[in-house]
């Protein structure tokens, strides 16, 4: 028995699938057992990203009109130990599922994997109600924008009458040189707003355009800031105490993030 | 006697919704003419919610109610929910529920007593308003244990108490009454809204440390450090 956490934002390209797709890889670096689930009927492109596109043979939709039997759904990933992903139909609408059979999907697969990712599409229609029907928690991806802060506070507004009350904010595409420069939203003032407990900061990262497009999360780059950014909020799902660093423009220094956290 | 001084049509909160309180004695042109003036600052801060019709102790036909609640919905976007009137002599009174499903109020339900007015009722929110969400008190005043984040909105015939920040959009004196006022610990609104007064925030508004009152002060708000 593990956790169903739906990652979603409100907003659209705000880095939802990318987010899935690096969190799902680096908890199952860490050695847990992870399904991420593309909930994106219709616009599915998480297993573009993962790279596993041409895999693909069955997908929920399947799965759920007993076309197949969930575990021949699930793509097992081969650059990682147990990591599987399940697909979304391209050819079917959103409108095609209902929360209760979704539910269903996870808490399924919450029976034997560690964690159950679920992939939201953008927007606070039937796509999203499917897409948290069965989450336990949810991550809320934003980036330093006024319109992304703001839906993801709808979101978050909605979450919390699902009785979903676990909540994480992942600060995506943070820009160090905006922030000091006062052209973008700081974190302390994202939180000041959302008031819910932040648990990364990606920041600004060119590598993620490179690895969304060859389909190789940039989790497996250890050069990569974004990629070691998403490796510590796995640690951090894992429960272990790791400080956020501060990221300032030319590098990281500091750990002035990690109060916040801790908060 | 007391009427001369009553106007055509009122607004009243209560604690059964909010009403519209007709004056018996005006016409049918008199009545329309003001609802349009009473409804024209409002706006669109009404649309959505259902009232009760008072009308005392006049009579109105079948073609006459259903044109009043046809104004009121189509130009308002308020629904009438029931109609109240103590109008013994009236037979239309028994046909009544036959017009929309209206059920007809017994006179004795007629709330007119200035006390309601005085000894307003209070609503308490225990949470943060997040965008989206659209809280009311048109019953009385509304005091906000939480923050009301940009996109959220809070609308009361009374006062509007914000303990925390106030990011979003807050309409007191919703019902007409200027005399209201809007506080909040931290209050950096996008639109504050009293009665029939709309201002919105500065562009180059900064975060203060002292709580702030606004009120309307000559025909427009003003914000005040509270001390």
């Amino acid at each position: 028995m593990g956790k169903v956490i739906v990652v979603t934002s409100g907003k659209g390209g705000v880095g939802k699938s990318t987010s899935t797709a690096n969190l799902g890889t680096a908890l199952a670096v860490l050695g847990k057992k992870v399904a991420v689930v593309d909930a994106d009927v219709g616009l599915r492109n998480l297993d573009v990203i993962m790279g596993l596109e041409s895999r693909v043979v069955y997908t929920s939709m399947d799965v759920l009109e007993g076309v197949c039997e969930l575990e021949q759904a699930l793509v097992k990933d081969r650059r990682t130990k147990d990591l599987y992903l399940l697909a979304a139909s391209q050819k079917n609408n959103k409108s095609d599922i209902q929360p209760e059979q979704m539910k269903k999907l996870c808490l399924e697969l919450n029976e034997t994997h560690d964690y159950v990712l679920v992939d939201s599409p953008a927007g606070i229609e039937q796509g999203f109600q499917n897409a948290a029907a069965g989450a336990h928690e949810a991550l809320i991806v934003t980036t330093p924008e006024v319109a992304a802060v703001r839906d993801a506070d709808r979101i978050i507004g909605l979450l919390q009458n699902m009785t979903i009350n676990n909540l994480h904010l992942i600060i995506n595409r943070l820009s160090p040189e905006m922030v000091k420069t006062g052209d973008m939203m700081e974190p302390t003032d994202i939180i000041d707003i959302l008031s819910i407990n932040l648990i990364g900061v990606i920041p600004e990262d060119k590598e993620i355009v490179v690895s969304t497009n060859r389909g190789m999360p940039t989790t497996y780059n250890h050069k990569s800031d974004a990629g070691q950014a998403y490796k510590r909020i796995a640690q951090r799902l894992e429960g272990e105490d790791v400080p956020i660093p501060e990221f300032k423009a030319g590098g990281l220094f500091g750990n002035w993030f990690g109060k916040l956290f801790n908060s | 006697m007391q009427n001369e001084s009553r106007p055509t049509v009122e607004l009243k909160g209560f604690r059964d919704g909010m009403r519209l309180i007709i004056d018996p004695e005006a016409s049918m042109q008199q009545i329309e003419q003001a609802i349009v003036d009473r409804m024209a600052n409002l706006g669109d801060s009404l649309s959505g919610l259902t009232m009760n019709m008072d009308l005392g102790s006049r009579s109105l036909n079948d073609e006459e109610l259903v044109h009043l609640k046809k104004l009121l919905n189509d130009d308002y976007g308020l629904e009438v929910k029931q109609i109240i009137g103590d109008s013994q002599d009236e037979p239309k009174r028994t046909e009544e529920p036959k017009i929309a499903g209206v059920p007809a109020l017994h006179s004795e339900e007629r709330v007119y007593d200035q006390l309601s007015q005085l000894n307003e009722e209070t609503r308490f929110i225990r949470q943060t308003l997040r965008s989206g969400q659209i809280e009311r008190a048109l019953e009385g005043n509304m005091v906000i244990l939480g923050d009301v984040n940009p996109g959220a909105e809070v609308v009361a015939a009374g006062d509007i108490i914000v303990l925390g920040a106030l990011r979003g959009v807050a309409h007191a004196g919703a019902l007409g009454n200027i005399a209201s006022i809007i506080f909040a610990l931290n209050l950096v609104p996008t639109q504050l809204r009293i009665g029939r007064f709309i201002t919105r925030a500065p562009a180059d508004q900064q975060q203060h440390q002292r709580a702030e009152v606004a009120r309307v002060l000559e025909d427009a708000i003003v914000v005040e450090e509270y001390d």
